[in-house]
Parts: structure tokens; sequence; C-alpha cells
């Protein structure tokens, strides 16, 4: 943990593994691993909040499990599941040697080696000599029946196997709950977590971004790439655009070789940036409306639209 | 260095208590929250305001929404504890009322007569009640009790011409001040010494009869300022019309409207005719049904007519939803001046009609902490309910000292 001993350190340190975290960031962060809480991060999509989990796991040098949700998703897929194939297959084995003893074949085809562990169970019972990061990505797309059982886990983290007993974790993984808020999650989940909603980043974190994740960019290309996105942030778009779309226009732009944002690249380029009809047809509007000449002079001043911040 | 200005007090008994004004507001806080709120407060200390501020809003909010929130009573509760114990206070009757609301059924609706003056306002006991000014919901009107429980959203033009009717009947009354001359009394309270040795010095007695005298009563001046911008305009017209009565029982108050500019509506309003009110009004008016620039309004006003209409104990009515989209620093430093300027600022929001209303937009939580009282105004009810907090509203000099305790007792309200 000696990488988390502070929330500078925090800071430096996630820059290291090419995340540029800002204070209020890397205080939650601090926070919930000193309290042993898990993480609850919530904001739109594409802010990073998968991105984090990747990275502190790198930082604390452990593994990461990760449990993406899915509407339907249940204990057999979050949990465990009995390998019934293997099953099968070993009574079949069993009666081939002449066992009878029902209890000792229920016995034998229902111990450990049968488990299929899913990512739950895999948090919990690891042969890890220091606690995992357990990312639980997109629990707004579960179902809330799997919040409940949710709720129970995270409060003890253990689990009880009728056929095996009880495991309980040696080292409490560090966990991460992300949401895209297509749904409220239940107040109680919410409450066993520190909470942390990620905003958009400013322009000058934005651009730090751009930097770390594509430094072959120019610099005046990604200063304009930035500046265009947080225009278009503004705009009344059905979604807006998040930290991957800027990645992947910025680097369409590259590949493109424009060394500059221009009327034309932009056109070209623009299904990178945005994902829906409607916005593409309406940002087509701005574009004759100068939009792109107002991002460039944007981006020659920096500081005007773009608010002082903590970093 | 932050130096959070409740020093006197240990740190976790504040946290407790800030725990509590956020409960207040709606946000659910229970004692783990509180215990987690002090624990990641020791963690990273209150050296630093932001990182202190961080630690408790990650421990005690589940919601991006109530961020606002959050930041409005972080403010008021660890920077200006003077207004915390207005603040709970406020926020506690705004529950207290989402929780009437749907339900509202005060027996003096029912019973106009023998109950007009009993103690809706919380301060029922007034000895000001008994000098006559009271309200009178005549019984020669008695408006079909769904109507007047019905949200003005839902009137139908046959609502409305009923509710006019009824408006102009019903009888309202600002409640009175004591002015600074006096007139002979009976109680005995203040003697008036000149008198008594006129009465007495030329008489040959051994016994002093003794004059007294009070403070003669008259009524307050009201000031209604009144939004009609956009997200106002299913209320204006009614709201035009209950101003229309006011002005003609009230003999000295001041009408003014704002959105994105302020008009004084005044003379306009007190033409005898209501028709010919209206005409003038909406022909004076230049800014009807769009933006809403309070701040700028509420300077004009006190820079141009709080000098010339605020004097003398006034009441000062500010009707609006709390939408703002000006500036909300200035909104903020000009609603203080003008709760600071009269005697008693009376905010009416439609919204609390809602019982989805949670005092969460920017503009309502600025407005929030300057308002003496903060009243719902959406159906002709919630207009005889604030007849009756007028009414109550006594002689006394102070500002509504039985609503708003001081902010040590604080404690004492959750
Ligand atoms: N602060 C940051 N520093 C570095 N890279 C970032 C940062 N924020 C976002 N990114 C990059 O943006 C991309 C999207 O991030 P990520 O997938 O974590 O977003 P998300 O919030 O999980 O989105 P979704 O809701 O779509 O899953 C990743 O490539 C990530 O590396
Ligand atoms: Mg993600």
């Amino acid at each position: 943990m000696q990488a988390f001993n502070s929330i500078d350190h925090i800071i430096e340190n996630l820059a290291t593994y090419n995340y540029v975290a800002d204070r209020p960031l890397a205080t939650a962060l601090f926070l919930a691993l000193k309290m042993e809480k898990p993480l609850f991060l919530e904001g739109e999509a594409g802010v990073g909040k998968t991105e984090v989990a990747k990275v502190v796991a790198s930082l604390l040098d452990t593994k990461l499990i990760r449990l993406q949700c899915y509407e339907g998703l249940d204990m057999q897929n979050a949990l465990f599941e009995w390998n019934y194939a293997r099953q099968i297959l070993q009574i079949r084995l069993l009666e081939a040697a002449h066992e009878t003893d029902q209890d000792k074949i229920t016995k034998e085809i229902f111990g450990p080696e049968f488990l299929i562990r899913r990512p739950l169970l895999q948090a919990i019972d690891h042969q890890l000599d220091r606690a995992p990061v357990l990312l639980i990505d997109e629990l707004d797309r579960a179902d809330e029946e799997f919040e409940a059982f949710l709720l129970e886990l995270l409060s003890d983290f253990q689990i009880t196997i009728p056929e095996i007993g009880t495991i309980k974790a040696k080292y409490k993984p560090v966990v991460i709950i992300t949401s895209n808020r297509t749904r409220e999650i239940h107040d109680a989940v919410k409450r066993r977590c520190f909470y942390h909603w990620i905003d958009y980043p400013s322009a000058q974190r934005e651009l730090a971004i751009v930097q770390l994740k594509l430094p072959s960019i120019t610099s005046a290309l990604g200063a304009q790439v930035v500046a265009f996105v947080q225009a278009a942030r503004e705009m009344e778009l059905y979604k807006q655009p998040g930290v991957a779309e800027t990645l992947d226009w910025a680097a369409a732009l590259a590949a493109l070789g424009a060394a500059q944002l221009s009327y034309e690249a932009v056109e070209d380029t623009l299904g990178a940036l945005l994902k829906y009809q409607d916005d593409l047809i309406k940002m087509r509007g701005d574009l004759a409306g100068g939009l792109v000449d107002r991002a460039i002079s944007a981006a020659n001043n920096p500081g005007i639209g773009s608010p002082p911040e903590n970093v | 260095m932050f130096e959070p200005s409740r020093l006197n007090t240990s740190l976790p008994e504040s946290i407790t208590s800030f725990g509590r004004l956020l409960r207040a507001g709606g946000l659910k806080v229970g004692t783990a929250e509180i215990i987690n709120a002090i624990e990641a407060v020791e963690l990273v200390g209150v050296a630093e305001k932001d990182l202190f501020k961080w630690a408790l809003q990650g421990t005690l909010i589940t919601k991006h929404e109530s961020v606002p929130f959050f930041d409005w009573a972080f403010d008021i509760f660890w920077q200006d504890p003077g207004r915390t114990g207005r603040a709970a206070v406020l926020l506690k009757k705004l529950a207290a009322r989402k929780a009437l609301t749907g339900t509202h059924s005060e027996p003096t609706a029912r019973q106009p007569h023998s109950t007009a003056r009993s103690s809706a306002t919380g301060r029922g006991k007034s000895a000001d009640r008994d000098d006559g000014s009271g309200v009178s919901q005549t019984s020669a009107y008695s408006a079909d009790e769904s109507l007047k429980q019905k949200h003005f959203e839902q009137f139908t033009e046959d609502d409305m011409r009923m509710a006019v009717e009824f408006l102009k009947q019903a009888k309202f009354n600002s409640g009175m001040r004591s002015s600074r001359r006096y007139t002979p009394g009976h109680r005995q309270i203040r003697l008036d010494l000149q008198k008594t040795i006129r009465k007495n010095a030329l008489q040959n007695r051994d016994f002093i009869k003794l004059a007294w005298k009070q403070r003669k009563i008259k009524p307050r001046p009201v000031v209604i300022l009144s939004d009609i911008s956009g997200s106002m305009e299913r209320y204006s017209r009614i709201l035009l019309h209950f101003m229309h009565t006011l002005s003609r029982q009230i003999k000295t108050m001041e009408a003014f409207t704002f959105g994105t500019r302020l008009t004084r509506i005044t003379h306009q309003i007190r033409s005898g005719d209501i028709e010919v009110a209206m005409g003038r009004i909406s022909a004076d008016v230049k800014d009807w049904n769009g933006g809403t620039r309070m701040g700028a309004a509420l300077e004009t006003f006190n820079r141009i007519w709080a000098r010339r209409t605020l004097g003398n104990g006034a009441i000062v009515i500010l009707i609006s939803d709390g939408w703002d989209t000006g500036n909300n620093e200035l909104l903020k430093s000009e609603m203080g001046r003008l709760q600071r300027s009269c005697h008693r600022l009376i905010w009416l929001n439609p919204n609390i009609g809602y019982d989805t209303f949670e005092p969460l937009t920017r503009g309502v939580l600025t407005l929030l902490p300057f308002a003496d009282e903060f009243l719902p105004v959406h159906n002709l009810q919630s207009l005889l309910d604030l007849s009756r907090v007028l009414a109550g509203i006594g002689s006394s000099n102070t500002r509504a000292k039985g609503i708003l305790p001081h902010s040590d007792n604080f404690g004492a309200y959750s």
C-alpha cells in the first residue's frame, strides 16, 4: 500500500500508469482504501471509471478480477457453478470402478475441484499473498435482485456453499464498483461504499490525458481536439462524447495526417467522436456555423472557458 | 488553513449535527454514515478545506444530484454557523409541509368562523391577534372545498372565474406594527410621565393617578415582488388577481413584477376594475414568460425602491419558483440586503405544492436561508393560509423571534 500513503502520492503514481486523476478522485481512492470500503464510481460513459480499477490493480501489483454486469446476470455467472459435465464423467468413472456407496459418490463429486469459480468467488477464495482488486463493472446493467446479494457479500466477504462449507477471504479484496446510471443503484449498496462522481475532465486535464495516451500527436492538434470536444459537450447532444471518444477521434485525425483541425478533416472523422445519427446531423449544422474556427481560437487562448481546477 | 468555525464543540459532535442538517434537507444520513464520516475526516484531517469537504461528501451522499444541496449545507454549517439554526428550521418546515401536501386539510378551512385565529402559524398566542387584525373568511362566501384544494395548474376557465369571485370576497390583512406614536392605553406597560404629571400637578391630592400609554398600532406595509418569467406562467394570472384583491384591502401595498427586469405595477393594479388593471399590466410589463434574472431585479429594487417602500416595518412577499438563470452571487447578496431591510420576508413558491419538490436547485438553495417564511402558493387554500400568516405577524419590532431559534438550539431540531 506504499503507493497509497498520501493523496499526492496517489496522483503521482496513477500518472506513472498513464492515468490523470484529479484531487477529488485521489482523495476518494485514498479514503476507500484506508477505510476498507468499496469505491463507488458513478459518471457518464467514457470518463475513465473502468480504467481506474485497472490502474489501481497495477499500482498495487495485484490481480484484477473483473465482473462485467449485464441484464440477467445470475449467481451461476457471478459466483460459482458446478461443473456438471465433469461431475457426470466422474460418476461414470466411479460406477465403472464399482463404487456403489451413494454418500461417497456425492461427497466426491461436490468437492472443490468440481467448482467453476466465477469472479466473485475468485475474489474471495484466492491463494494470493495480497488483496486482489475486484471490479464490479456497470452494476446498473444487472438486475436489482443482484444488488441484494451483493450487499450481503460486501458486508463480510464470505460465502457458504452447502456442500463445501464457508469460505472466507484471506485478504479482503479492494472493491471498485462502477455505474453509468442507466438506473439508480439501491441506496443500501451505495451507503456501504465511498461515493464518488467522476465528471468530464476540464480542458486542462483532458489535454494532459491526450498527451499521455497519444504522445505522438502534435500539441497544437491535441489542444484543438480538446477545445472542440469541450465545446461539443456544451451542445445538447443525445450522447456526449467521453474521454474514450476524444482519444479515438484524436487518433483518427492523426492517422489522416492532420496537424491541425480543419473543416474537411473534422467532417471525415466525425464518426469517431459521435455515435448517433441525430448528433452527427446536429454537429454538421454547427460545423457550418464555424465551430472549428472557434475551437482553434479557444485552443490558442487556453484559460478561456476552462475554469481553474484542483489538480 | 481551513478553520471550521465550530471549534467550541468537538469534531465528532459537529459532524453529527451536520448530519442532522443534511437529514433535515431530505438526505438519508444514518448513524453508520456519520461514523464513516468521522473516520474519513480523521484520516484526512481538517487542515485542508477541500479534503475535509470531500471526505464528508463521499461518506454522506449517495447521489450526484445531492451535491448542490450538500455544498450549500456545507458552506452554511461550517462557515456561517449563525445561519444553521434558521436553515435547519426552514428545511424542517419544508419537510413537514411536504408531508402535508395531498392530505392538506386544516380545520380552519372548514370552520372559518371559530378557528380563523387558531395557531396555524405557530404563534397563535400572540397578543396581537386580539386587536382585530385577524382574517375573516366571511361565511357569505364558501368556496367549494375541492376548488380551494385544486392545484392552480389544473384550473379550467370556470375554476378561474369562481376563484376570482372567491378572491374578491376574501379578506386579507397585513398584520399590525406599533408606530413610534403613542396613544392612551389601559395596559400597564409604559407610563406616560408627562401626562401623569399634568394630570396630577394641579390637584392637591395625596395619591397620584397614573396615566398609561401604548404605542399606536398601524397596519404594516406590504410589498409584493412577483416572478412572471416563463416557469411561472401557469400561475401569473391567478396571482395577479390575488394581488388586486390584496391591494384593495391593504392600502399601503406596493407591487412589482420581474423576469429579466423589474416593473412597478402598483398603480396599474390599483385601478378599481380588475379587467382594466389586467389590461394595463399586460401592456406595461415587457418581460412576460422570459428568463429570470432575479439578482438583477432585486438589485434594482433595493437600489431604487427599497428606501421608499420598506420603511415602517414592511412585509415583503416574494413570489417565485426559484428558477434563476442570472448571476448567483448577485442574487445571494441582494436577497440578503432585501431581508435585512424589511421586517419579514415571506417567500411563496408554487413548487412546494408538489410532493416531489426538493430544495435542490441552485436558486432555491440560494434564496432559502434568507426567507423568514417559506410557503406554498399553488391553490386557494395556500392563499388563505398566507392570510393567516400575515395576520399573525405581530407588532413586535423584532424579527420573527418565535420561529427562528438561535443556532445553539440547533440540536433540538432533529
Ligand atoms: N483520467 C484519465 N486518465 C487517462 N486515461 C483516461 C482517463 N479518463 C479516461 N481515460 C481513457 O478513456 C477511455 C475510457 O475510459 P473507461 O473505459 O475507463 O471509461 P468508463 O467510464 O469506464 O466508460 P464506460 O462507462 O463506457 O465503461 C480509456 O481508454 C481510458 O484510458
Ligand atoms: Mg467502463
